[in-house]
């Protein structure tokens, strides 16, 4: 605390101390500062090149060209077929233009931003917490078992799990499987993926999802000492002015790196195209299927490069807003 | 405030671990109590029981007289020091020591108001809006204190709470405490693994051991009259010196001396003893004398203000504190003279004390006055 004032009286001028990724980038300074002054005895500049060249090529290669590419892109008509194809133009906003006025990436927008609300920030964030709290003194082996399924359920691939949750929700995925297994336990005929598809979407990935938060809270909850939990206690607090009073000021940190990590995964997640497509009739079109559907149904690669990046920036300012209520409960 | 009193307690962790085993005990309104035992004997345990923050599996606990053993740790009032202090560490000093009056509602200009009235007396004026990270270890112990003032209790649980500071402060904070307790009287019942904090601050000890109490008493007749061998030998500076001994026709031998010493009626005509005399009740002379046993200096140990010397006898090891002034050197061949009046019996099987003493004016072995044995040790203490 008293260290990062010092930092900012210092150069008062300075924009980096008010960049949120300002004291990340800063350290950096440190390793090469030393490794001139390493000297004689030290790599040297010259050695230090020859060993950032592999990965520096590597990255570029694979990062930083793709990504500058998928920028001119987006100002171009570039496409897979048609006239477009042979005769690409230059279109400068065009397609910004466009996906402004495009009521389907507008739909597109909306739903993830319900995916992202529904499914990370209310059902893992919250579910996973509430897990990690209420299991939190439980030592028997129905705790491990119960947290065996939830992590098993996260790291089992994509399309195994949509496969299964088809096989759960719908069925009619061959013929002996006419009938989805929920429907079958509750006797009823009920086409989720259909009737309810954006509400199953986020029931999925709340499933699939919640042992991430769930274990990071275990670690988080951890670093609670016991003792101010019984101080609470004693004096008489309630769980929930225990939760706000101790806990919460306490993994603040973990809250917020969860739920940023969430969110961008969540945002960014492409199994809801595996379960519905995108359908019926557009209802799940997250911005990750739109993008998908757009460059390689449609083949309007031009277009669907600028919508990439129209998704990067807003990845970038939730975590941009994350990092700065990160920052700030240290000030 | 409020007595407390604890009957035949028990328990027993879902591991299988016995922590406490049968425990009765009470301590009076307004007493300071310590639960003093080695780590592990289940003083924190008890003292976590009397909390709330663990269930008995079996017993009943009773605090001003009203069964508390099934009620919740919010519905005891008590306060609760801890050896970490728990103090939160993204809250004020003074939003600290006003936390219980918080979590009952009460308004907070009235908060404020009892944060510096309990923080003065204990010299947080000053830090009422620091942060726990911001004060030494002496004042996070003080801000700990003044939080479970504050609390209004009747009854004060106490972990530990000086083992975290340096011996210095340490000191200090215990005659603070002692001082706070006669201000205050409020029953305290205070877990330590250190017998001179329990000897200094308590009205009365409870010496734990295994689950078990092995002795309940105030700390002179906890340090003069250990009720057991375990006793002897854990409470003391030094350990106590252990001698075999027998009693042959109502005279105590040790090593092969007739020692003037009172054997004690329940002892028998003849039979084995230990015997159990304080270090700092051990003089050494250079010439025999009755009752003296041989042996020679193997160690010696600077005290500061005196010496703690270690002799090879015909029993075994036994140790002598000697004033800084009359250090002997290894190699030495002198002769421990033991207080013999202060000596304790033990039943060497069971370990446990030979109580009988013969009556008052009963005529004593004859063949020395002790009190003229014991010329160091008056100094030597």
């Amino acid at each position: 605390m008293s260290a990062r004032s010092t930092k900012s009286s210092v150069r008062p001028t300075s924009r980096t101390a008010d960049h949120p990724l300002g004291q990340i980038a800063e350290p950096s300074l440190g390793p090469a500062a030393s490794l001139e002054a390493a000297g004689p005895s030290g790599l040297g500049r010259k050695w230090a090149a020859v060993f950032l060249t592999p990965s520096a090529v590597l990255i570029g290669v694979f990062l930083i060209f793709p990504a500058a590419w998928t920028l001119y892109l987006g100002l171009t008509n570039f496409s897979l077929v048609g006239f477009a194809a042979a005769h690409t133009t230059f279109e400068g906003l065009a397609n910004y233009r466009n996906a402004i006025t495009d009521p389907e990436f507008g739909n597109s927008l909306l739903i993830t931003l319900v995916y992202v609300f529904g499914s990370a920030i209310v059902g893992q964030v919250v579910l996973g917490f509430a897990m990690a709290w209420k299991w939190k003194d439980w030592r028997s082996p129905l705790r491990r078992a119960v947290e065996a399924l939830a992590i098993i359920a996260w790291i089992v691939p994509s399309s195994v799990v949509a496969f299964l949750w088809i096989s759960y929700l719908q069925g009619n995925i061959g013929p002996l499987v006419e009938q989805g297994t929920l429907d079958f336990i509750l006797h009823i005929s009920t086409n989720w993926l259909l009737q309810f598809p954006l509400l199953s979407l986020i029931i999925f990935n709340v499933w699939r999802g919640s042992a991430f938060s769930m274990m990071l809270f275990n670690g988080a909850l951890q670093s609670v000492p016991p003792s101010y939990l019984e101080t609470a206690r004693i004096s008489g607090a309630s769980e929930f002015q225990q939760l706000r009073d101790v806990v919460l000021p306490r993994i603040k940190g973990h809250v917020l790196t969860d739920v940023l990590l969430i969110s961008l995964w969540t945002f960014n997640d492409f199994t809801p195209y595996l379960l519905t497509a995108g359908g019926p009739n557009g209802q799940t079109e997250t911005l990750p299927v739109f993008v998908y559907k757009v460059a390689f149904q449609q083949g309007n690669l031009g277009y669907a490069s600028a919508i990439s990046l129209i998704m990067l920036v807003i990845n970038s300012v939730i975590a941009v807003v994350y990092l700065s209520l990160l920052r700030s409960r240290n000030t | 405030m409020a007595s407390v009193s604890v009957e035949s307690l028990t328990k027993v962790f879902p591991n299988g671990v016995k922590a406490i085993d049968g425990v009765s005990l009470s301590v009076d309104d307004g007493e300071f109590f310590a639960l003093l035992g080695p780590s592990g004997c289940g003083k924190t345990t008890l003292l976590r029981i009397l909390a709330g923050l663990e269930a008995p599996s079996a017993g009943r606990i009773r605090i001003g007289g009203r069964d508390v053993t099934k009620v919740p740790p919010a519905g005891r009032n008590v306060a609760m020091v801890f050896q970490d202090y728990a103090l939160f560490p993204h809250m004020s000093v003074a939003d600290n020591i006003a936390y219980p009056l918080k979590v009952h509602r009460v308004e907070k200009s009235t908060r404020r108001r009892r944060a510096e009235e309990v923080g003065s007396g204990l010299g947080l004026a000053a830090l009422m809006d620091r942060r726990p990270g911001q004060l030494s270890g002496g004042q996070q112990q003080r801000a700990a204190l003044a939080r479970a003032m504050a609390a209004d209790a009747v009854l004060f649980l106490f972990d530990e709470p000086l083992s975290n500071l340096d011996a210095r402060l340490r000191m200090e904070a215990r005659t603070l405490l002692k001082r706070l307790h006669r201000e205050v009287r409020k029953t305290t019942v205070y877990v330590t693994h250190d017998q001179s904090e329990a000897l200094a601050l308590a009205d009365r000890i409870a010496v734990m051991d295994h689950g078990v109490l092995r002795q309940v008493g105030p700390p002179a007749e906890i340090f003069h009259h250990p009720g057991n061998l375990f006793v002897a030998g854990f409470i003391g500076s030094t350990p106590m010196n252990l001698l075999p001994a027998r009693v042959l026709d109502g005279q105590v031998v040790v090593a092969g001396e007739v020692v003037p010493a009172w054997a004690p009626a329940g002892a028998g005509t003849t039979r084995e003893v230990v015997l159990a005399v304080r270090p700092e009740y051990v003089d050494l002379v250079p010439e025999h004398l009755p009752g003296s046993l041989p042996a020679e200096v193997e160690v010696v140990e600077d005290l500061g203000t005196t010496h703690l010397v270690t002799l090879r006898g015909p029993e075994g090891a036994i140790q002598a504190v000697v004033p800084e002034t009359r250090a002997p050197t290894p190699g030495e061949r002198l002769f421990a003279v033991p207080d013999w009046s202060r000596a304790s019996f033990y039943e060497p099987d069971t370990g446990e004390r030979l109580r009988d003493v013969p009556a008052e004016g009963a005529e004593a072995p004859a063949i020395a006055s002790p009190g003229t044995l014991t010329l160091g040790s008056e100094t030597a203490r």
